[in-house]
């Protein structure tokens, strides 16, 4: 079960985030071995070593969203709905990509995988049309301490 | 030297039976925790309001619903560990712990952070929002801090 983190329906969507669409990191859950969480540590796994390998691995990590945050989780998650392997896409048409999920509020399923919307674990972000904390949809509040943050995001400090 | 009388024997069984009668697991056990309320249960998708129920989109999923016996066929063979070690990590990560869709969620719920709610440097102003967690899922075991171990930082 995946949340929806951002859905910046606005043109200048790259100067504020790194993807169209941006699932949680923060909250997840899962039952033990799902190929997505195998993947996400066989990623993270590779890319760490590589960096070693090169001497470029450093404590402070200037990139940690496409590093371990919600980029590389969000491109492994529709890598994984549009693998041949986990799903049958003999008649489909189309990748699933960010337009199946944009402006969703209700929750969607794609085979094992719960979607909820951004009002789940996001809410209360004042953008992508997130519902308040209060709102019955609202499961997890995350209140954004800032340690993680790129300073060029998009920021909201209310609550 | 005491005789052992029908009587005691009598008795001697009848203690036996008793135990085996309270004792003995009536339905079989299993290695797993005892199961608790998953986070969404079947009864908790009913509660749902129908214009909150999940939608379900077209692609079908081929993921195992049932366990893969081990052993059962060529590819499920047990592996002795080097040559397990030798494989590449996916496929390591995907023999040790094998997916089935129809398991239970575990009644965990796990997050990772500096420290533990034991250590003197974790921070007052997260001990409401740490505890909401366990007030809000009772039946859940919650940790925190307790997977990653930061003392060289």
């Amino acid at each position: 079960m995946i949340g929806i983190e951002a859905d910046p329906d606005r043109p200048d969507w790259k100067d504020w985030y790194s993807r169209r669409i941006q699932f949680c990191q923060w909250t997840i859950q899962s039952k033990p071995g799902h190929p997505v969480l195998r993947e996400i540590i066989a990623n993270i796994t590779d890319s760490t070593l590589k960096l070693k390998k090169a001497g470029k691995l450093h404590i402070k990590h200037d990139d940690v969203v496409e590093f371990t945050g919600p980029a590389v989780w969000t491109d492994i998650i529709f890598d994984f709905f549009n693998d041949p392997k986990y799903y049958d896409r003999s008649h489909e048409t189309h990748d699933v990509d960010w337009k199946v999920f944009t402006g969703m509020n209700r929750p969607k399923q794609l085979g094992d995988v719960v979607i909820l919307p951004i009002t789940s674990f996001s809410p209360g972000v004042g953008h992508s049309g997130a519902g308040e904390v209060e709102d019955p949809q609202a499961f997890v509040f995350h209140n954004f301490e800032g340690r993680l943050k790129k300073k060029t995001r998009l920021e909201n400090t209310g609550g | 030297m005491a005789k052992f009388s029908p009587r005691k024997a009598v008795i001697l069984v009848f203690i036996l039976i008793c135990c085996l009668y309270f004792f003995y697991p009536t339905t079989p056990s299993d290695s797993s925790p005892k199961s608790t309320t998953s986070a969404i249960n079947s009864k908790d998708l009913k509660k749902i309001p129908p214009d909150q129920q999940p939608e379900t989109l077209f692609a079908e999923s081929k993921l195992p619903k049932v366990p893969v016996v081990r052993g059962s066929s060529q590819s499920q063979q047990r592996l002795k560990i080097d040559k397990l070690q030798r494989l590449p990590l996916r496929e390591q990560l995907a023999y040790q712990f094998p997916y089935v869709v129809e398991s239970r969620f575990p009644a965990f719920i796990w997050q990772t952070w500096k420290y533990t709610p034991a250590s003197p440097k974790f921070e007052d102003k997260f001990r409401e929002t740490e505890a909401s967690w366990t007030e809000q899922h009772p039946t859940f075991v919650h940790e925190v801090g307790t997977l990653i171990y930061l003392d060289y930082v």
